[in-house]
């Protein structure tokens, strides 16, 4: 098993539990995107464990590329983010499981001893709510133009109208036009509801 | 009749002396009357003279009060035009130099002068010409010098500033005094009053060379009077407004850097909980994740638990230490109390100790008295170094410095650690603590000092004046 995870005390936790299960054994472990694939392409590990955020990309970029090089590898997500948006990002990637990480003592030995034997934690339920959410955010995304993308995505990390009218280059009315169809569109009227419409749509972290 | 009477009879003789004594006596009385007539006549005379002169007298006095009463009334009457052509000016356009121009103006034209010219008395005592008065060139100026003027001095210019003499004077009369006075100016006459704005003493103003051919009147004098009290009073209006303009001018200006320091100061607060949250993050929570896989391990059969034990307890000494660092960056325990200040700074180096493992060296020298914006501004530019080495620099050696210095508090940093290329650090995200050392010290009136090069080291020196903590 390979455990993808920048932060090293945890690495060395997981790699212990899992060491002490007679069954299993870490073959390494990688830090990075760029290192996991590498990694994994060297040592041939038959489950990865990997945390969703990493210093130069997601938990979802290593997998897709991990799954290119060895496609029978099974994944595991281990992580802190909790949004719909990771969990979707993680179910396309070809995750079996996503834990997060303040039941990882808890869950992962079991998780990945059921993962091993080709089972997934993914209920057919959670697939579909998921996949129900996915649909609405993207037909929720086909509706904006991608300027209005631009604008929600501006006004969620608090620019003024004024300021996105000044960094994309348009007038303070075109924005303020932007600004009254994101409201009839998704119903985002102030910059609060602005903010959680744009993390539901994962236009910002 | 007269008569007189004898027993014995009178002679002829007798009768006629005394008839002719009869007729003396008679002329005698007639010439008395004559004489009394003539006396009444003369004191009727005389009476009626005495009448003549006293309505004569009368007939002058009403002549004199009719013109007088009629100057008065002109007089009145220019004043009036006086006051209404400064009210006038007052009123046109912002700028004083234009409102100066149209006021000397409007004042000759009332007095009859070909020049008027307003002298200020400045903070110095010196009276000086205000340039710029209508008809009065730059070569008029420049033969004036200013002129010491105060309320215990005797000469011509204090009188009139301070004691409310009316100056009036023309070739050929007055004294030696007026006539240097002109001969001074080069004018044919003049008349000065004073410029003043209620007890407030502006200075004097002055009419030369009259357009009259008898000079300037007394009229003249007093219609200056007024246009200058009423000057004085609009003078000091206008004065305001332009000082008001400043002063609106300046409050914007302060305004729009408040606007920018409170965008800054949100900005920054921001800034810090997300900071708080990446290390929250980054380090306590990984710490604690860790520390549960490893008590985790205590149920596995195969599981060496003693070593795993040790490694959880480890583990959460840690956890504690980081965040105890996290909770002293966010609100520094003692920094109020009395004395707290340098314990405080302590606890953080020991705290530094503790996380690098490094030998520090430090040099403490700070005044006792230091206000508490200050010492927390200080301690968080501290901090702000020294968790910069903590999370970058795996630093074996750090030196310490804060010592007073120039009114201010000096700091520097110093340590033997990876370093890095400060141009490039700069620029790159998610190194804001750098950029928030400067901002601080910025702020606060003082400066900040990064050097470093990569695998040698970085120095960070600051300093931070005391005057100005309160920003």
């Amino acid at each position: 098993m390979l455990i993808v995870e920048d932060h090293q005390v945890v690495a060395e936790g997981l790699a212990a539990l899992i060491n002490d299960q007679k069954d299993m054994s870490v073959v390494g472990s990688a830090v990075s995107v760029a290192d996991s694939i590498v990694r994994a392409a060297e040592l041939k590990p038959d489950l990865v464990l990997i945390d969703f955020r990493l210093t130069d990309g997601t938990g979802a970029d290593a997998a897709v590329a991990i799954r290119q090089v060895r496609p029978d590898t099974r994944l595991i997500f281990l992580t802190r983010e909790d949004s719909d948006a990771a969990r979707i990002a993680a179910l396309e990637a070809g995750a079996s499981a996503f834990i997060h990480k303040s039941r990882a003592a808890q869950d992962v030995v079991d998780a990945i001893r059921t993962v091993a034997q080709g089972g997934t934690l993914f209920t057919p339920r959670s697939i579909a709510q998921l996949l129900n959410t996915r649909r609405e955010v993207e037909a929720q995304l086909e509706r904006l133009t991608p300027r209005e993308k631009e604008v929600l995505r501006l006004m969620a990390e608090g620019t003024s109208s004024r300021e996105i009218a000044s960094k994309l280059g348009i007038s303070y009315t075109t924005v303020r036009t932007h600004i009254r169809s994101l409201g009839s569109k998704l119903g985002v009227h102030s910059k609060l509801e602005a903010i959680v419409k744009a993390r539901e749509l994962a236009l910002v972290e | 009749m007269i008569g007189v009477a004898s027993p014995s009879g009178f002679t002829a003789m007798q009768q006629r002396t005394f008839a002719i004594f009869a007729a003396q006596v008679a002329a005698a009385l007639g010439a008395a009357q004559q004489y009394e007539r003539r006396q009444q006549m003369v004191d009727t005379l005389v009476n009626l003279r005495a009448d003549l002169d006293r309505s004569e007298k009368q007939r002058l006095i009403s002549l004199e009060r009719a013109r007088s009463a009629e100057r008065v009334e002109r007089a009145h009457e220019a004043s009036v035009d006086a006051l209404l052509a400064v009210s006038r000016h007052a009123r046109t356009g912002p700028a004083l130099s234009e409102f100066y121009r149209r006021l000397t103006r409007s004042i000759a034209e009332l007095v009859a002068a070909n020049k008027v010219l307003f002298w200020k008395l400045d903070e110095d005592g010196l009276l000086r010409p205000i340039r710029g008065a209508h008809a009065v060139g730059d070569e008029f100026i420049a033969r004036l010098y200013p002129v010491p003027c105060a309320p215990d001095r005797d000469d011509l210019a204090s009188r009139v500033v301070f004691h409310d003499l009316m100056f009036r004077a023309g070739r050929g009369d007055g004294s030696r005094d007026d006539q240097f006075a002109l001969d001074t100016l080069k004018v044919e006459d003049a008349i000065a009053v004073p410029w003043r704005a209620g007890d407030e003493r502006l200075g004097l103003v002055a009419a030369y060379d009259s357009r009259r051919s008898e000079g300037f009147t007394r009229e003249d004098a007093w219609v200056l009077q007024k246009a200058g009290l009423a000057a004085g009073l609009v003078w000091q209006l206008k004065y305001a407004q332009t000082d008001l303009k400043k002063t609106v001018e300046r409050l914007q200006r302060v305004d729009a850097a408040r606007q920018v320091l409170l965008k800054n100061v949100s900005t920054a607060v921001d800034k810090a909980h997300k900071r708080i949250a990446g290390d929250l993050h980054d380090d306590a929570l990984q710490k604690l994740t860790a520390a549960e896989l490893q008590l985790q391990r205590l149920h596995e059969p195969n599981g060496d638990g003693s070593a795993a034990l040790n490694e959880a307890r480890s583990l959460l000494a840690e956890t504690e230490e980081a965040l105890r660092r996290l909770l002293f960056e966010v609100r520094p325990p003692a920094l109020e109390i009395p004395g707290g200040f340098m314990a405080t700074i302590r606890e953080r180096i020991r705290i530094l100790k503790s996380v690098t493992g490094a030998e520090v060296e430090t040099e403490l020298d700070l005044p006792d008295e230091l206000s508490y914006d200050f010492r927390s501004m200080l301690f968080r530019q501290l901090t702000e170094a020294l968790a910069n080495i903590e999370k970058h620099a795996a630093a074996t050696q750090i030196k310490i410095a804060l010592l007073a210095k120039e009114g201010g508090i000096r700091g520097r940093v110093e340590d033997n650690g990876r370093g890095f290329v400060v141009a490039e650090r700069d620029r790159l995200p998610g190194h804001l603590g750098l950029l928030a050392l400067h901002e601080r010290a910025l702020l606060a009136g003082g400066w900040n000092k990064v050097e470093s090069e990569p695998g040698l080291g970085t120095t960070i020196e600051f300093w931070l004046p005391i005057a100005q903590a309160k920003v």
